[in-house]
């Protein structure tokens, strides 16, 4: 599903040359549930704006679903992540002005689905999450669980092959947190795969493979002992 | 694209969604819009009044008043008053073949007249028959004086409305007589005037009547008369210049010892004033609309900047850049095409209604926008907003939106 070989990537400024991604090779096959570990800096939110075709590399290659991604324009690269990949964000970014169901319904909108499909599509999306009830709240109306929920709601909706979470708990309580790691397990069963970016133990201890980043390198990747 | 239903959806939801940032936009836009039609119609209107009262006077028509002499003649005093008489009416009449109408004018001044028990002051002018095509007198009841009054020195008067209501109230003026001074006149006339109220307080009497009671000499204080549409104005005004000189006894380019005023010279140099009037008003314009490219503008690129975090989820929700921008200037473009037209609507509503309230007999009158400058101004505007909205949108819209999202 994922294949990355030999990426590197390094951010040149006029005074600095920061090599963040050194030689860096991962393969996910689909339906796998891993967990991405690292301190901060240690290039691992670079790694996912790579897999998530937001941010360009420099060598290496990253076939994602068969494809390779290289040098696609903004364009191309808009319209092949609305199509496989579905994001969940640590700060939820749902759009404040839009109503939980307005906010799922937007993937869709972007894929030409007409108004009344989407909004269905949106209703059964959230209702699979227990949110049907709050369908027409505005963000500021719910929990920061709750919105977690309508995130990966609204990253769902799509049907993705691949969902990338980043620090999809890190604005959670622990309560909150388990909930949320429970529905992205449940989600994997369906056969998604699903990539969490995260920097506590105990979440990545609830995925089933591990992959620790330090320094631009894998230094190890096992399978989670349950 | 443009009737794409889904992203009109999209955008009227933005609008109602975002109240302040629609509010803030459409007030400015209005605005601008709603200043310039106010400024230029208020510009047209005053220029159209000044226009109208000119109409009063016959524009071709030349006004001699006589002064005193300011150059030395023939080893005469400087200083030494022209006094015009019956004489000098004739003359005119005589040698100017151009005359189409001529009158003199006798100004008895400001006179206590009554009826009955009702008493008012009132200026009174004494005039030949003719007057009545110079001042554009309109006769609204009887008559104006005529050539048997001249010949029979008849005590007969001319009232405007303003006089009529204020001596006889709803009662009818003809026929019946008024005192004005000692003697006894009889009223044969109402007139109304299309310029100034001023000119309706007046009363009229026959010249010949008002020489035999006060100027036994056959002074008179001024004489006007038309010319003939095709006479040059300027040359005859000249020409009576040099008669008056010669018979006078001043020089010719003495121009303070009579005074010639030369209407269509006048109405000449007022529309120089116009012209400027309207250069002004045009300065002041562009400054408006700029001030309102400024405003659209600057609420545009806050409002692209504050969108930021939104333009980036949206992004990572599969938009494509080009997308975002199209949805940037689609509500921005409704937003100020709907506020211009409504600033546009308000602004021709309050120049009626200014009209209406009656100022517009005083400043203004026929406060007409001229549609093309400020549709023109509106698309200007509409555009400015675009252009401010498209920049940083497009900007925007190519960034990583990881880093869109992280803004705040």
């Amino acid at each position: 599903m994922i294949e990355l070989q030999r990426i590197n990537k390094s951010y040149n400024t006029e005074t600095t040359n920061l090599h963040v991604l050194k030689d860096l090779s991962l393969t996910i096959a689909a339906g796998e549930m891993v967990s991405l570990m690292g301190s901060s800096g240690s290039g691992k939110s670079t790694l996912l704006n790579i897999l998530g075709i937001l941010d360009s590399y420099d060598s290496g290659e990253y076939h994602l679903d068969g494809r390779l991604i290289r040098d696609m324009s903004e364009h191309t690269a808009a319209l092949y992540r609305s199509k496989t990949i579905g994001f969940v964000f640590q700060s939820f970014n749902l759009i404040g002005f839009k109503t939980a169901a307005e906010n799922v319904a937007l993937p869709l909108y972007y894929q030409g689905v007409s108004f009344k499909k989407r909004h269905k599509m949106a209703l059964d999306s959230l209702e699979r999450f227990g949110l049907l009830d709050w369908a027409e709240h505005l963000p500021s109306q719910m929990s920061g669980g709750q919105n977690q929920r309508v995130a990966i709601a609204r990253a769902l909706v799509t049907k993705p092959r691949i969902i990338l979470a980043d620090e999809p708990t890190g604005a959670l309580d622990s309560e909150n947190s388990n909930d949320i790691i429970a529905v992205l397990n449940e989600i994997n069963k369906e056969g998604i795969t699903v990539v969490i970016v995260t920097h506590e133990e105990d979440i990545a201890e609830q995925t089933k493979r591990c992959v620790r980043i330090q320094d631009g390198k894998i230094i190890s990747d096992s399978a989670v002992s349950k | 694209m443009l009737i794409d239903l889904n992203s009109w959806q999209e955008v009227f939801l933005m609008i109602r969604r975002n109240k302040l940032r629609t509010f803030l936009t459409s007030f400015s836009m209005a605005w601008g819009v709603f200043m310039l039609v106010v400024l230029l119609g208020t510009s047209k209107g005053v220029e159209n009044n000044v226009r109208h009262n000119f109409i009063d006077d016959a524009v071709n028509s030349l006004w001699i008043y006589p002064g005193a002499t300011s150059i030395s003649y023939k080893n005469r005093a400087v200083d030494r008053e022209i006094q015009f008489t019956n004489e000098d009416y004739e003359m005119i009449h005589d040698s100017i073949k151009a005359t189409d109408k001529i009158t003199s004018r006798i100004r008895p001044g400001i006179v206590s007249l009554s009826y009955k028990d009702k008493q008012a002051s009132f200026d009174v002018r004494a005039t030949h028959p003719d007057h009545l095509y110079l001042e554009k007198t309109k006769i609204v009841q009887g008559r104006f004086i005529n050539e048997n009054d001249m010949v029979m020195n008849r005590k007969i008067v001319v009232i405007g409305v303003p006089v009529k209501n204020a001596l006889f109230g709803s009662e009818d003026a003809i026929g019946k007589s008024i005192h004005m001074g000692e003697a006894l006149y009889r009223v044969v006339g109402i007139f109304k005037d299309d310029g100034s109220e001023r000119e309706l307080r007046k009363a009229y009497i026959p010249l010949s009547t008002a020489q035999m009671l006060h100027r036994p000499d056959g002074t008179i204080d001024q004489v006007m008369l038309t010319l003939d549409p095709n006479a040059d104005s300027v040359e005859i005004a000249g020409d009576i210049q040099r008669l008056m000189a010669r018979r006078h006894q001043f020089d010719e380019k003495d121009t303070q010892a009579i005074r010639v005023r030369n209407n269509k010279t006048r109405f000449e140099q007022v529309s120089d004033v116009f012209t400027w009037l309207r250069l002004f008003t045009w300065i002041v314009a562009i400054g408006t609309i700029m001030a309102g490219i400024i405003g659209v503008g600057n609420i545009m690129v806050i409002t692209v900047k504050e969108r930021t975090k939104e333009i980036g989820v949206r992004k990572a929700l599969g938009a494509t850049p080009s997308r975002l921008v199209r949805m940037v200037l689609k509500e921005s473009m409704f937003v100020t095409i709907c506020s211009g037209y409504i600033g546009m609507m308000f602004g021709v509503f309050v120049l009626f209604v200014v009209e209406k309230m009656g100022f517009g007999d005083k400043f203004l009158r026929d406060t007409q926008v001229d549609m093309n400058i400020v549709t023109s101004a509106t698309l200007l505007l509409i555009i400015a907003g675009a252009l401010a909205g498209f920049f940083p949108a497009r900007k925007i819209a190519m960034v990583n939106p990881i880093e869109a999202m992280r803004a705040e």
